[in-house]
């Protein structure tokens, strides 16, 4: 009477079985996608952009703000002296300032100082600009007088509100003394607030463009489902488990994913390529720290193909889990 | 084997496919069902190869209630059944090959022992020459027994075919029943349903009529009056 009968394999002829069917299956899913070209084609164009522009977006702004964070950010500002000024109108000045509430650290640098430091700051520039006026002697030599003017930086508290220094500013600017008076990291700061802005646009831009690749996978999955119904339907008469329907599908999916962030890495890799020359410049001429090392767009390289492999699987396991969950009420064929 | 108890199936938006069945297949039968067209023979093999669900009653398949076992688990069971097309459902972007094998790739067998397996199979068809072929280069009748084929590769206990020799001639469709009677002498319980009545009946199998999807004693519909009529002559 009892005719079904189960000859279940021993564990390691499984485990061994299991290794082939997911290999084969691996080739399916290529071999599918590689029988129509054009659409696999675009859809990993689609799927490689989408990943590239908040890899990319997220790359630079992180590099933004580990640089402006190793500027000092802190609230000092110049004032830049008139030149024919006497030490004694500069001890006053001095005096003068200290008394007010609002400052806590004065530095005076005299215009002898200042060279010396600006000479120190600006030697590679100097030789490099000295390759080209080489005969014409050294930069400073060309100035002939010392042009730089005398300076005193003062380090506000830290509890004084900008508006309060901003007051304090345009009052400075007012004294007779004073020829020019600045915040030296104004620019900084402002950055650093566009920086934290740019953040929060490349969150909610790398949220959208996260969704619309899940969409984009799950859509590509779910047309290959109705493009191959028939063979699910034979498949799933002839005992097919869930599992075996679903598996070449999330292989599909892994792979768009795998390859459309192989593509953003390559377009990672070239616009960074493109950009590193300038950076370079960049941090030379401004003596900050740019933490950027081919090895950390590796580094997000890296996470991109992992990121759209994981995407692929996730959005190709929802679009089969999906249809898979119309068929436990329906009938099917 | 197959036992249905006070089954009915309702199609949406149709009226009953199947009413109130009562139903028993002894393991190792052959049986013919019989009917006109929308009698509910088709019906009747699908719920059996849970194809399609009951709206009511029970339906055992060796004695397993099929109603109490999950979707998911159901791959157990449709892996005893082995199904036969009247238009063969071949894969046709695979070749005859491939298409054999898919119950046993389905079934995870030892891809080792797969080839040898189809060919069996091909070779009880008489199609071992063409498992490169793809189908739609055979012929229907070779296509027909590329799916009797596929059906029965696993070995299951149960073969159900759907009008199997609906669009064969007379003389295939002998050899296409002789190859059944085959299996079932090897202990398959096969299941064919048929509007042939005539051929069919003169192979002494057990026959059920179908009208109206209930079923009415064989010979008392006009069809089977006049086969019966014609054999007592
Ligand atoms: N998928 C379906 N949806 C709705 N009605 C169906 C479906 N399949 C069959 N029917 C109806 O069920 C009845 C029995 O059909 P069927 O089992 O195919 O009969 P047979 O195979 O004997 O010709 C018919 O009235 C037919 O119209
Ligand atoms: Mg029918």
């Amino acid at each position: 009477m009892n005719e079904l009968k189960k000859s279940p394999p021993s564990t390691m002829q499984k485990l061994k079985g299991w290794k082939l069917t997911h290999l084969r299956c691996l080739r399916a899913s290529l071999t599918q996608l590689l029988s129509t070209p054009t659409s696999t084609i675009l859809t990993i164009a689609v799927i490689g952009i989408a990943l590239a522009l908040p890899a990319g977006l997220t790359f630079v702004l992180n590099n933004l703000g580990q640089m402006t964070g190793t500027i000092d950010t802190n609230n000092s500002i110049s004032l830049y002296l008139k030149q024919d000024l006497s030490s004694d109108q500069i001890n006053q000045l001095q005096k003068d300032l200290r008394s007010k509430k609002t400052i806590n650290k004065i530095t005076y640098i005299s215009s002898e100082e200042g060279l010396e430091q600006y000479g120190k700051f600006s030697g590679e520039i100097s030789r490099q600009i000295d390759e080209e006026i080489s005969d014409q002697g050294n930069l400073i030599d060309l100035l002939g007088d010392n042009p730089l003017p005398a300076v005193l930086t003062l380090q506000p508290k830290r509890d004084v509100s900008p508006e309060a220094l901003d007051s304090l500013v345009s009052k400075l600017k007012t004294l007779p003394e004073v020829d020019l008076a600045q915040f030296d990291s104004h620019w900084a700061q402002r950055l650093h607030s566009i920086i934290q802005l740019l953040n929060k646009f490349a969150s909610v831009l790398s949220v959208l463009l996260v969704i619309s690749v899940l969409l984009i996978i799950g859509n590509t999955i779910r047309v290959g489902i109705q493009s191959r119904l028939e063979e699910i339907q034979i498949s799933r008469l002839f005992g097919a488990t869930n599992a075996f329907i679903r598996r070449p599908f999330l292989y599909s999916g892994l792979l768009y994913g795998v390859l459309g962030g192989l593509l953003a890495s390559t377009l990672l890799l070239i616009s960074y390529s493109l950009i590193a020359e300038p950076i370079q410049q960049l941090v030379v001429l401004y003596q900050i720290e740019f933490p950027t090392s081919s090895s950390s767009i590796i580094n997000y390289c890296f996470l991109t193909i992992m990121g759209g492999g994981a995407l692929g699987i996730i959005s190709s396991w929802v679009a089969v889990y999906l249809y898979q969950r119309g068929l436990e009420h329906q009938d099917f064929s | 084997m197959i036992r249905f108890s006070n089954v009915t199936k309702h199609y949406p938006g149709q009226s009953e496919a199947l009413r109130s069945l009562d139903l028993y297949i002894p393991p190792q039968q052959m049986v013919f069902v019989t009917g006109r067209s929308g009698a509910g023979k088709s019906t009747l093999l699908r719920l059996i190869a849970l194809i399609e669900t009951h709206s009511r009653g029970e339906v055992f398949i060796d004695n397993i209630n099929i109603q109490k076992v999950a979707e998911k688990h159901r791959y157990f069971l449709r892996r005893q059944i082995g199904f036969i097309f009247q238009d063969h459902r071949l894969l046709n972007d695979r070749s005859v090959f491939d298409n054999v094998a898919l119950p046993l790739v389905i079934s995870g067998f030892d891809h080792k022992e797969i080839p040898r397996r189809v060919q069996a199979a091909l070779d009880k068809v008489g199609l071992l020459s063409k498992q490169k072929k793809h189908p739609l280069m055979l012929s229907s009748g070779e296509q027909q027994r590329v799916g009797i084929a596929r059906a029965v590769v696993n070995r299951p206990p149960i073969l159900l075919a759907d009008e199997p020799t609906g669009n064969l001639d007379p003389d295939l469709s002998i050899e296409i029943m002789q190859l059944f009677e085959e299996f079932n002498r090897i202990g398959v319980t096969v299941v064919i349903a048929t509007h042939e009545v005539e051929m069919t009946s003169r192979l002494g199998h057990r026959m059920i009529a179908l009208e109206d999807g209930q079923q009415i004693p064989f010979g008392s519909d006009q069809t089977g009056e006049s086969i019966v009529g014609k054999l007592h002559e």
